[in-house]
């Protein structure tokens, strides 16, 4: 059982890495969805923005100025080398050289460049810690929303989908996104404001004299058309990376369907490794390698044509990006050759376009990486800001309530989404404190959703049901709960440690957790645990981890049960794995538990009804039959069947 | 580090993969390497360039010679560029096929091998590890040549460019070349602290994953609800993330050491390579131009000297994936059948299969899960085996089927030792229902038969046996896809959830879909009602003729239909007969039936009823 819980860990950690992996294919960061037609519908929401800037200052108030500060440093940086080994060039170029200066230029050039470096480092290091840790606990937050969400919601392939999409998108898109956006948007303007003041002295230098190539170069025309070729060269490399960031979400959408399935089919052949019993003995090899094949060849296919768009535009826009280059080059020695500037100054200006044309590039992609990410905001929001229907109710869970209870079923109808005959129909039933319920029936007769409509997992869509006549759903939720001690048919143990599952606490009462597996007939097994309540449970974390058998995990999911000590204990075919003297005695030991609460159990095994003072008989979605064992026998209904089926054999 | 046995060598690996990668994608490794010839070409035309421009412009040139030298130089670098970036997109194009035929070739190998194979705890991990590292990480196509094609263009870099120094004092080289060393010893303590400390937060990394994704998921979600483990589960996600953080700041920590280590080591070398080109300069042997060149080359030199160091730091890395890699298919291949015989039974023939003196020990364990037990299984014979949780059930089920092979002892088929026969060949005559089996996220259909031509008739009569029929009609009524549905609750839409006992119900019908002699049934019965599992019963007889069987139950029922009962404690058979018999003889068998059935016998069950919580008697 815990496997199962192992196979969603690993689909999730493989599909984030379809992502990642995308993510470095198309060899851009900071890459957003296309450009939604329906912008206005959407909304460029400022809320959200100032809701994000919010979060994250309270999450670490570090984290905004440590940006700044390395955008800032990450600007001024370069110009440190552009602008001293420029002006070393020109001095050894010029007859009048004094190697002595030079050699000062030269170590600060060094020096600085070292120190700088060093900081930017600094910076960017700790924000790398300060980011990854709010990165982690935006992870938590999002789990946190799913832990405490409808148990409805949780078998929604969209909201699991929205999930693991906003714990895919790392530092790329989001909340987390932000600041880095606001870095780029910042130190673009940063090198702009250093870069025009150069551009201004690269257009201001004129070369001497007014004819042929000079008169061309210093005219105003040159400027404007080498200005023009800049915005060229800059706006055609943001469409391209805009165009292939469209194509990539395209292909992203539908490539990653085929993957994801191949690797949840792959979880249950290799991580529930129990099953490659079934796929030896029936032969199933050929047919779920077929399988494979068919998703990755799917996946292969789909992503084709978008690796070879991408790589018509990357070579485009690098064709554009390094042509431009050398006409920089050509028009900055053109106006050395005509004496505008020495030889030094050619490097200092390449150096300074090549920056210029990366700051505008880093202004629009900012902005439009900013305004797309509105959208990734929202999901973020609107994922949080889902309702929970079980969030609605307020009254609390008194005391009174606790130590005297009934419940009731009122004219109960409920069906699963999607299906179209109800599971429970026209429902009516009351059970109270002291009162224990036994629950029989075929399989699929309703039973387990049932108690999953009493333990409020699911709310009705007709009739309600009460608590001391008070609708369930108007009490407090959290506190509702508390009033069950339940075991479901398909209970959950972790990979913690042994007490902490039995406690479902990390501070827990040792003693206490020990006489619940005590109780649970646990005992033998824990006596053989070296490490006692802190045995690592499963192999998963550690070497050492014990695994559990389907009888063993069973009787902790008891014992968690019992450690609970709820006012109202819930039993959903607690022994089914057990063996008759295991079971025997369990049954005796519940019977002692439930002694002064209510309990309602379900099983196949008829014998547990003898300790029930009521037992209700499903079929079909209806309570067929109510009563105690003795007159259902003589009513001789379905109860009469299903005891003679299974008496038959013991009489 | 320890050489473990059979270790293959780094270079052995890495020649090992190389010849798998030209065998395989020919195309990927040819591009690799006319990618060494233009990045070197890249590095030398950077270099040149410039100082031509310098040169040039101090010569007071024609603005025709400064066209010329740009169109040469500058559309030479341009169209390599061009070419370098076209290979950069094209190589996904190709590795992709690659990596995925890779990842397919394990999971084939994985579903081939020896069950006994994967049967481990940290199979899966291994597995996982190395499906991500071939699909994701891209460690073995990409990660690999780049490493590779790195070194050697590093290498033929250097040689060049030594050439070019001539000019110079090559001591000059010798600050860069002190430096690389020094860089390569801080980064291999770093890396040292890497592998040693690593394990320690990938273990978080897990728990972390597994917190925020594992305990979210529906299956989950009912436990994490009624026990209301919200609180506990946010307390345990940020004690670990505080020890992870910590691990992250020491890791920072040393990225930070590292790249100081090489910018003091570069301030020295570019401050020593700037003097000296300075004082050339100054001296007159040197004009602008080719300062420009030498400190291009001297830089262009370090670089190469940086990534002989990285490359050869990746190839390492490379060759341990790869051996991981050779590692994993040699334990899944590990007492492959390839050499043993066929097994072949005439149509209709059911075997006599004889445990003889069987004991079996699991790998690690202290004492023998199966002690010393010779049974003999006779053709045709239904058998129930009963025991106390633990007695050693499912292991006997899982030597019978071959999933292991006994320890000491010998299993005969028809008096032969099984030994002989593939276990392929031996499997292909059981069906059955294993204990722990689920189903697998593929359709009705295919989780019926798993892929196995089945007749319609055959189909409809197993599930008729299992008393599915109804439920499946229904579901091609109200469902769209009918049998064709999937199951994956969460993950797929409209995907189908059948409860535990009907989820049984088609385990069972698929056991008695296929047709085979030999038929093993372990715990069919435990999630199915009591008519079902009374109508089962009935059954047994018609569809366990012809066949041997082999029941386990914790409901002693099922002991009737069966011709011979045999009972296990501790790994041994310690009692075996008939119902009668055993009941007669008044032992284990007896007593665990009466512990059953005493609530079912009218004058026991009042009485007990009115006792409510005395203990069992032991």
């Amino acid at each position: 059982m815990s496997r199962k819980v192992d196979k969603k860990t690993k689909n999730s950690k493989n599909s984030s890495q379809v992502n990642q992996d995308n993510q470095g294919d198309m060899n851009s960061k900071d890459k957003s969805k296309r450009r939604r037609s329906d912008k206005n519908e959407k909304g460029y929401s400022w809320t959200n923005v100032t809701r994000t800037v919010r979060y994250l200052a309270k999450d670490s108030p570090g984290l905004f100025p440590l940006t700044l500060a390395a955008a800032a440093i990450d600007a001024v940086y370069p110009y440190i080398g552009i602008l001293l080994s420029a002006s070393i060039l020109t001095e050894l170029a010029s007859p009048e050289r004094d190697m002595e200066h030079l050699f000062f230029l030269a170590l600060l050039l060094v020096g600085l460049n070292f120190v700088g470096r060093r900081l930017l480092d600094f910076t960017w290091q700790l924000l790398d810690v300060v980011k990854y840790g709010v990165l982690k606990r935006i992870e938590r937050v999002v789990a946190e929303k799913a832990w405490k969400m409808d148990y409805a919601m949780s078998a929604d392939p969209e909201i699991n989908e929205t999930k693991h999409r906003i714990t895919r998108w790392h530092y790329n898109r989001g909340v987390l996104a932000l600041p880095g956006q606001l870095a780029t948007v910042f130190r673009a303007i940063v090198t702009l404001g250093i870069s025009v003041a150069l551009v201004a002295e690269l257009f201001g230098t004129k070369a001497p004299g007014n004819e042929g190539l000079a008169g061309f170069l210093n005219h105003w025309s040159a400027s404007l058309l080498f200005l023009a070729l800049l915005g060229f060269s800059i706006g055609f490399g943001i469409f391209c990376s805009a165009r292939i960031e469209r194509k990539y979400l395209e292909r992203d959408k539908i490539a990653e369907k085929p993957i994801n399935q191949m690797m949840n089919l792959m979880s249950s052949c290799f991580e529930e490794y129990q099953n490659g019993k079934d796929i030896r003995m029936f032969r199933a090899k050929d047919m779920i390698f077929e399988r494979f094949q068919s998703q990755s060849r799917a996946y292969l296919q789909e992503i084709g044509p978008g690796f070879r768009y991408e790589r018509r535009m990357t070579c485009l826009s690098e064709l554009v990006s390094r042509v431009f280059n050398m006409l920089v080059y050509l028009f900055v020695g053109l106006k050395a050759l005509c004496g505008a500037f020495g030889v030094g100054s050619i490097l200092k200006y390449t150096g300074m376009v090549t920056q210029l044309g990366s700051a505008v590039t880093w202004l629009g992609e900012g902005i439009r990486d900013f305004l797309q990410n509105f959208e990734y905001v929202k999901i973020f929001f609107d994922y949080l800001d889902m309702p929970n229907a079980t969030a609605e109710g307020t009254m609390p869970v008194t005391k009174e309530i606790r130590e005297n209870y009934e419940f009731e079923f009122r004219n109960v109808t409920f069906s699963y989404p999607g299906t179209e005959t109800p599971s429970l129909q026209g429902i009516n039933c009351r059970f109270r404190k002291g009162e224990k319920i036994a629950i029989v029936g075929r399989n699929g007769s309703g039973k387990t959703t049932f108690i999953k409509l009493l333990c409020r997992l699911c709310d009705p869509q007709e009739g309600e049901i009460l608590l001391n006549g008070v609708d369930i759903r108007k009490y407090q939720y959290e506190e509702y709960l508390s009033l069950f001690s339940t075991v479901f048919q398909d209970y959950q143990i972790f990979a913690f440690e042994l007490g902490e599952n039995v406690a479902a606490e990390s501070d827990y009462d040792p003693e206490k957790v020990k006489e619940a597996l005590e109780n649970a007939g646990f005992g033998e097994r824990f006596k053989t645990m070296g490490d006692g309540l802190h045995t690592q449970l499963f192999k998963r974390f550690s070497e050492d981890g014990v695994e559990l058998s389907g009888g063993e995990s069973q009787k902790v999911a008891i014992a968690r049960c019992l450690y609970k000590d709820a006012p109202y204990v819930v039993l959903d075919e607690p022994t089914a794995a057990l063996d008759p003297v295991a079971e025997a005695d369990i049954y005796q030991r519940m019977n002692q538990f439930t002694r002064d609460k209510g309990a309602i159990y379900i099983s196949h095994r008829l014998s547990s009804c003898h300790f029930c003072s009521r037992i209700m008989v499903f079929e079909e979605g209806r309570i067929a039959e109510q009563g105690s064992h003795e007159e259902l026998l003589a009513a001789g209904g379905l109860y009469r069947r299903l005891w003679d089926a299974q008496a038959q054999y013991y009489a | 580090m320890k050489k473990k046995e059979n270790e293959h060598g780094a270079l052995e690996n890495l020649l090992y993969w190389l010849r798998i990668l030209c065998r395989e994608c020919p195309g990927l490794v040819w591009l690799y390497g006319i990618g060494v010839a233009v990045s070197v070409a890249i590095s030398l035309l950077g270099v040149y360039m410039p100082s031509v421009l310098v040169a040039d412009i101090t010569r007071g040139d024609k603005a025709e010679r400064i066209f010329l030298d740009l169109a040469l130089l500058g559309g030479g670098l341009v169209l390599l560029y061009l070419f370098s970036r076209w290979a950069e997109k094209t190589r996904p194009l190709l590795s992709k096929r690659m990596e995925h035929g890779q990842a397919l070739r394990l999971a084939g190998l994985s579903l081939d091998a020896n069950y006994g194979n994967i049967e481990r705890a940290d199979f899966p991990t291994d597995y996982f590890n190395l499906v991500d590292r071939h699909l994701w990480m891209r460690e073995y196509t990409t990660n690999f040549l780049d490493a590779v094609a790195s070194s050697a263009s590093a290498v033929v870099g250097m040689i060049l460019y030594v050439g070019m120094l001539s000019g110079l004092s090559l001591w000059i080289l010798l600050p860069v070349i002190a430096g690389t060393a020094v860089n390569y010893a801080v980064g291999i303590r770093c890396n040292r602290w890497d592998a040693a400390n690593r394990h320690k937060w990938l273990i978080l990394d897990h728990k972390m994953v597994y917190l925020s994704r594992s305990t979210s998921t529906y299956e989950a979600s009912k436990d994490v609800h009624i026990y209301w483990m919200p609180p506990w589960l946010r307390k345990k996600f940020d004690a670990e993330l505080k020890l992870r953080l910590k691990y992250t700041a020491r890791m920072q920590a040393n990225y930070f050491l590292e790249a100081a280590a090489g910018g003091l080591t570069q301030m020295i070398w570019e401050g020593a390579a700037y003097l000296y080109l300075i004082w050339m300069v100054c001296e007159g042997r040197l004009d602008a131009a080719g300062f420009v060149l030498y400190f291009g080359v001297i830089t262009g030199f370090a670089v190469w000297c940086r990534s002989i160091v990285s490359g050869m730091r990746a190839m390492h890395k490379s060759a341990s994936y790869v051996e991981e890699h050779r590692r994993f298919v040699e334990s899944l291949k590990k007492g492959a059948d390839e050499d043993k015989e066929e097994l072949v039974l005439p149509q209709g023939h059911v075997p006599e299969i004889v445990f003889e003196n069987v004991s079996f020990w699991y790998a690690g364990a202290e004492a023998p899960t199966i002690k010393n037990l010779s049974v003999t299984m006779k053709p045709g014979e239904n058998i129930a085996l009963v025991g106390l949780n633990g007695a050693g059930k499912t292991t006997f089920v899982k030597l019978l089927c071959g999933f292991y092979d006994p320890t000491e002892g010998r299993i005969l088929v028809d008096g032969q030792d099984r030994s002989r026969y593939s276990k392929k060949s031996w499997l292909a005559y059981f069906s059955g229902v294993f204990q722990d089996a689920e189903l697998l996220p593929l359709s009705l259909r295919e989780n019926l038969t798993l892929g196995e031509e089945v007749e319609q008739e055959r189909l409809q009569e197993s599930l008729r046996m299992a008393d599915l029929e109804e439920k499946v009609q229904k579901l091609a009524a109200t469902m769209e896809k009918g049998m064709d549905a999937m199951f994956g609750m969460g993950s797929y839409e409209d995907a189908v959830d059948l409860s535990g006992g009907e989820k049984q119900k088609l385990l069972l019908a698929r056991a008695l879909c296929k047709r085979a002699p030999l038929l093993v049934l372990d715990e069919p019965t435990a999630a199915l009602d009591p008519i079902v599992e009374s109508q089962l019963y009935e059954r047994y007889r018609r569809f366990s003729e012809g066949r041997t069987t082999l029941f386990i139950s914790h409901r002693l029922a099922s002991t009737r239909f069966c011709d011979r009962i045999l009972l296990m404690e501790e790994g041994q058979a310690v009692e075996t007969g008939t119902h009668e018999e055993l009941l007669a003889a008044g032992g284990k068998y007896a007593w665990m039936f009466q512990v059953q059935s005493r609530y079912y016998q009218k004058k026991e069950a009042q009485k007990l009823a009115g006792l409510e919580g005395e203990e069992v008697e032991a």
